[in-house]
């Protein structure tokens, strides 16, 4: 069901799935492109836990997906602001970049899947239009710490970049990390299946779905919020 | 399994899951398999995606002034650069 969400900034749309009455785990989308390529398998992810009975919402932040927004006029304090005024969450559910954001939410239990740092996530948006471009990545960065610049499709300004350079998923409350089997990165769970945020052609994969909702599901029984 | 093999498997899935080609694909390539220029599907930003990921992978990292199209230009050489990374 598509709702909506107010926030100082305005409003933004906001997808719901499950009972009303359950608990509900926040899901926090990849950011920049990545978003792209992962929100179909997110959106099935949701009707998989809403299928346990698990109630989920994935808003729209500030500058993404269909935010009235321009992606360049986003800030990390939006993002801030935004995730505060969304409707309690049980638990995050954290994909790559998302996993940035979690620590943001009134929630201390965040689950996390292939969690990245700042850091490589632009790393990798400007290696991409280095190569793109034919241009230094060094010089990219440079740029993009002082003006709006153009990355790997997505026009991003200097104060989000500065921030996003700085930042690193949260350590604190209780956390689960999973990653794909072939991921060298520590976990406390490998699940098989394809990397769908490194895809040029938005993909799914139906039983990476099934077994991320069956893991989230277990851990929230285990957490004692269902 | 050698460290050259492992790291060899490790390309070849780095290549099917950035690329979205079928394993049976990957599977034939050999050393002499040409990818970049050859590949249609990898592009400049394939190619970013697809460093990263043996970064994750191999836990390694790569400087970007190590990129150029002689690692690239087949799957030979592109297995003996990720296994000099890892050696390193």
């Amino acid at each position: 069901m598509i709702d909506s969400y107010a926030w100082r900034g305005g409003r933004e749309a906001l997808l719901r799935f499950g009972p009303g009455d359950a608990p509900v785990a926040l899901i926090l989308p990849p950011l920049f492109e990545e978003a792209n390529r992962t929100r179909h398998f997110l959106v099935e992810v949701m009707r998989g836990l809403a299928a346990f009975g698990i109630a989920s919402i994935l808003p729209d932040l500030p500058g993404t997906n269909d935010s009235p927004i321009a992606t360049v006029d986003a800030r990390f304090a939006d993002w801030r602001a935004a995730i505060a005024a969304l409707p309690a969450p049980a638990m995050t559910v954290g994909l790559r970049g998302g996993a940035l954001l979690d620590g943001l939410a009134v929630t201390r239990l965040h689950w996390r899947m292939a969690p990245e740092t700042g850091a490589r996530l632009l790393r990798d948006m400007v290696r991409a239009t280095a190569m793109t471009a034919g241009v230094k990545a060094a010089e990219i960065e440079t740029a993009a710490r002082t003006q709006p610049t153009a990355l790997a499709g997505n026009l991003v300004h200097q104060e989000l970049f500065t921030a996003l350079e700085s930042a690193v998923p949260d350590d604190s409350g209780t956390i689960r990390t999973v990653r794909l089997d072939d991921d060298a990165g520590i976990a406390d769970a490998c699940v098989t299946g394809t990397p769908l945020w490194r895809r040029a052609e938005p993909d799914h994969d139906p039983v990476l779905a099934a077994a991320v909702v069956a893991d989230i599901a277990q851990w929230m029984t285990s957490c004692g919020v269902r | 399994m050698s460290e050259a093999h492992k790291v060899e498997r490790v390309v070849r899935g780095v290549l099917r899951d950035v690329l979205g080609i079928a394993q049976a694909r990957v599977d034939a390539f050999d050393a002499e398999t040409e990818l970049f220029g050859s590949l249609p599907e990898l592009d400049s930003m394939a190619v970013a995606g697809l460093l990263t990921e043996l970064e994750d992978r191999l836990g390694i990292v790569i400087d970007d002034e190590d990129v150029d199209g002689e690692m690239l230009a087949k799957f030979g050489a592109l297995c003996d650069f990720a296994a000099s990374k890892v050696r390193a």
